[in-house]
């Protein structure tokens, strides 16, 4: 069994080796021959979607939702604004991938070649180290769940999404895309109709977990989409930290992401939801964030952006209670042939909601939030925000800050915010930057001893500094090696 | 790379072109739709229709990627004739810019080419002035344009010229007689040469029933500069775009706007400036009061094109809200494709510190006049800039009349 094993990888690795230039993502870049049990055909029909629903075993009512959504899918058109998605053949996009595995609550139960690959990524290790539960995605099925004792006996739910919709029915009917509905875009209406894995979390009032909970996507397939849902209840006066890494090896074909987060924040609770991306450089990352904060509730966005080929995200909050806060931190970086369209949106529903969406970095200021993006190479890094100020959300206060780094002439960087504002009552201030890296800096820097290079390293290092201290660790270590491979060679 | 990269922007430039193009099946008279109604001689009538104002566009649910223009074509000779402006010997002025060669529109980015192309044709004033090599004129050239009952339409066309080394100001100034049914459609474009120094100044203090829609475009050349003051205090829905193309070497651009909404109406602004030169400089600077159930979209922009290394531009604008009822929308964008630049925008929208605002009503000042002192603070900035003071007076009256009207609590 281990000299398979062994053969195996090495055999995918002499691959690897053909097949990938990008050797820097060696590490992301590992792939599996294809050894899935099912595969719809190419495009998308009712038919399709009912065998997707069948396989399931879902509840009829879901059954009608998807189709629901994909009628709804087949209407609308395509988006009139952001980056180009013409190069997005969707009925080449196999809807639906499913790995020759049920799910297994125990990690040696898992088939070694999908093991191997959550291994290289780190997963194990990181749940025996530092983490509550670990959720993980092969594909479009959740090979792996597991949550830990204790966090069960307190009532905390931590599971696939398909086995929430059957065993936790009384919870996801009255949620299940009622935050992002079908109806908002094409994209989220195709995730409605195809949706296939993601995370259920429930955490029951005045539950607070000391550990951040875990689920790691990952697309194996050339030309698979992945459809995730993600919906996370946290109840009030409870709290929570989930992490969302994903990755995606690369191969030759456009792959699609259109996933869903849905993210229920009650009264005087507080989330943290923290997503590092590095997608392959041949995805394309159309994905939904949505969240509702309920009074005195928190939530909090951290969110990096490096891989993809095009990624369209928003991370949207509304603040519907009073005195419900949100913040976001984000920071993409956008090389050769990349364009990263990212930002957030925030609507200000109710009286007393206050949204530090990327506040101000001067000292005597108490946030330390940021938008920031790095483009180099001919990457596109754009930021696009909205702040909604609805007429009743009297007293509200909201500041975004958002700063731009250019590595080079032949890349771009746009900053295109709107603000809504709808009563006198509220402050509201939006800043934004763009430039290089000054030459006073790096002069200052090589007159220490430091090289050109170094002294530019160090500089973007402390550029999204404010960003990877918000991170944990191995996600900041993660951030870190990315920025160094995506540097290397481009600066001095 | 460097080439891609320009392409990019060209793209979205034109996409803007093409866009305002694929609407000409919209309200908006074509040309030979133009000639019929003036065949029947009943006048040109109002045209609406809806044009793109965002250079890349965003969500629709932002409400601030189009918007109506509104087009009104006057009847035959309804505004009194074209007659030279006041103004020295030395300045050149001729009537009708169709005989300046106009290498480039600049005001042809917000405008769409059948608005620019009614304009060329039915415009009821047309001014070319031209500031010869070396000039400077000392006092400001004023025109003042009163649209009356007897006079409802005006469709103006200037051009201003500023040869080599030449500094000119230039004010026009719209009013309308109270109470009257006015239209007014404009475009005013300047050509800086080398080293020129352009002010423009345009004031809009038209009538609460006036409808106005004006167009701005401004080309400097190297090492040229421009300085655009915006005044919109009246009219029903003004309506305005500005693009300042800085073309030269070290060319330098100032737009500062000033503007006030009140009771039921609608604000529309696009105001760019485009970086193309190296070493170019820019700053936007707008200042605005909001009152009642008014409703104002301010789109700046600041556009660096690939290759203007060394340039810096910063946008602001700060929004003083009066009323619970006010919409103010905002959409500060700043597009880069250049490295070596430094951009920077800043936007704050607030109302009246209220510790300042007790201060003052402690010291005797009722709630009214202390928020008109405070407001008349807080444009002041802009409208000094007016080289006349009596225009100056009229936009602060202007705005101490609205919070009269409309300053009260809620």
């Amino acid at each position: 069994m281990a000299a398979d094993r062994k053969a195996k990888e090495a055999e995918k690795l002499e691959r690897q080796k053909a097949m990938l230039e990008e050797a820097d993502r060696e590490r992301f870049d590992f792939r599996d021959r294809d050894q899935s049990s099912f595969k719809t055909d190419k495009g998308l029909t009712p038919e399709i979607v009912t065998e997707i629903s069948k396989m399931k075993n879902e509840p009829e009512w879901m059954l009608q939702h998807r189709l629901r959504s994909l009628e709804i899918y087949n209407r609308l058109p395509m988006p009139d604004w952001g980056p180009s998605l013409d190069e997005l053949h969707m009925d080449d996009i196999v809807a639906y991938v499913r790995p020759n595995t049920d799910m297994k609550s125990d990690w040696n139960q898992v088939p070694g070649y999908i093991k191997d690959t959550f291994e290289r990524l780190g997963i194990p290790q990181a749940e025996q180290k530092s983490l509550a539960g670990v959720g993980a995605q092969y594909d479009s099925e959740v090979v792996y769940h597991n949550i830990r004792d204790e966090l069960s006996k307190q009532g905390v739910i931590y599971t696939d999404m398909e086995t929430a919709v059957r065993e936790h029915e009384d919870i996801v009917r009255k949620l299940f895309m009622k935050l992002v509905p079908p109806e908002e875009h094409k994209f989220v209406a195709l995730h409605g109709a195809v949706w296939s894995g993601g995370s259920f979390v429930y955490v029951p009032e005045g539950v607070h977990l000391d550990f951040p909970l875990q689920s790691y996507f990952r697309l194996n397939a050339a030309g698979a989409g992945q459809f995730e849902h993600t919906l996370i209840v946290v109840e009030k006066g409870a709290s929570v930290h989930f992490i969302e890494g994903c990755s995606a090896p690369g191969y030759n074909m456009l792959n699609l992401h259109a996933g869903c987060v849905e993210l229920y924040v009650r009264e005087g609770a507080t989330l943290r939801y923290s997503t590092i991306e590095n997608w392959s450089k041949n995805m394309m990352n159309l994905n939904t964030k949505r969240a509702v904060v309920e009074k005195n509730g928190t939530i909090e966005w951290i969110s990096g952006t490096f891989g993809s080929h095009v990624t369209m995200l928003y991370p949207s909050s509304i603040l519907k209670g009073e005195g419900a806060r949100s913040t976001f931190t984000g920071i993409s970086f956008s090389g050769k042939g990349q364009n990263l369209d990212t930002g957030t949106k925030v609507v200000h529903a109710a009286p007393n909601t206050y949204a530090t969406m990327i506040p101000k970095a001067t000292p005597n200021t108490y946030s330390t939030i940021h938008s920031r993006s790095i483009s180099k190479d001919g990457g596109i890094a754009v930021y696009r925000s909205t702040v909604e100020i609805l007429p009743q959300a009297v007293g509200s206060k909201s500041s975004a800050v958002c700063e731009s780094l250019m590595m080079d002439s032949d890349s771009r960087s746009d900053t295109i915010p709107s603000l809504d504002i709808r009563t006198d009552e509220s402050d509201v201030g939006h800043e934004a930057k763009v430039g290089r890296i000054s030459d006073e800096a790096v002069f200052y820097l090589m007159a220490r001893g430091l090289t050109e290079q170094e002294a530019r390293a160090m500089i973007v290092r402390g550029f999204v500094e404010p960003i990877s201290r918000e991170l944990p660790l191995e996600y900041a270590v993660e951030m870190n090696r990315l920025i160094n491979i995506e540097l290397e060679g481009t600066i001095g | 790379m460097r080439q891609d990269t320009r392409k990019h922007n060209m793209r979205d430039q034109s996409a803007l072109k093409q866009d305002t193009e694929k609407q000409e099946t919209g309200k908006m008279p074509n040309q030979s739709m133009l000639e019929q109604g003036l065949g029947q001689h009943q006048g040109l009538g109002r045209h609406e229709k809806k044009v793109r104002r965002m250079q890349t566009r965003t969500w629709s649910r932002s409400y601030v990627n189009d918007a109506g223009m509104t087009v009104s074509g006057p009847d035959p000779g309804s505004f009194p004739g074209n007659t030279a402006i006041p103004a020295s010997e030395r300045i050149i002025q001729e009537q009708g810019p169709d005989k300046v060669p106009m290498k480039e529109d600049a005001a042809g980015f917000f405008l769409p080419r059948e608005a620019g192309a009614f304009l060329d044709q039915y415009a009821n004033r047309r001014h070319y002035l031209r500031i010869p090599r070396g000039y400077t004129e000392k006092d400001p050239i004023v025109l003042n344009l009163h649209l009356t009952g007897e006079n409802p339409d005006l469709v103006d066309d200037v051009v201003i010229e500023a040869e080599e080394d030449s500094q000119v100001t230039v004010l026009i100034n719209y009013t309308s007689e109270e109470g009257q049914k006015v239209h007014h459609y404009g475009r005013t474009r300047i050509l800086a040469h080398r080293n020129a120094h352009v002010k423009l100044v345009k004031a809009q203090v038209l009538g609460e029933m006036a409808v106005h829609t004006d167009s701005i475009g401004g080309i400097a050349e190297e090492g040229a500069r421009l300085d655009v003051v915006l005044a919109e205090i009246g009219a029903k829905n003004p309506f305005s775009s500005c693009n300042l193309v800085l073309k030269g070497e070290g060319s330098e651009a100032e737009l500062d706007a000033v503007y006030l909404g009140d009771g039921q109406r609608s604000l529309d602004m696009s105001y760019r400036v485009e970086h193309r030169g190296k070493k170019t400089l820019s700053r936007i600077t707008a200042k605005g009061v909001l009152l009642e159930r008014c409703r104002k979209t301010f789109r700046d922009t600041l556009d660096f094109i690939s290759g203007a290394a060394g340039s810096r531009g910063r946008e602001e604008e700060n929004v003083l809200m009066l009323s619970p009822d006010v919409r103010n929308l905002s959409a500060p964008v700043m597009l880069c494709g250049e490295e070596n630049v430094e951009g920077d925008h800043a936007l704050s929208s607030g109302r009246l510190d209220e510790k300042i605002l007790f201060y003052l009503m402690s010291r005797g000042l009722s709630e009214v006049e202390a928020k008109k002192l405070l407001a008349e603070a807080a444009v002041s900035s802009v409208v000094e800039k007016i080289p006349e003071e009596s225009i100056q007076n009229r936009i602060k009256d202007q705005v101490r009349k609205a919070i009269e009207k409309g300053g009260q609590t809620a």
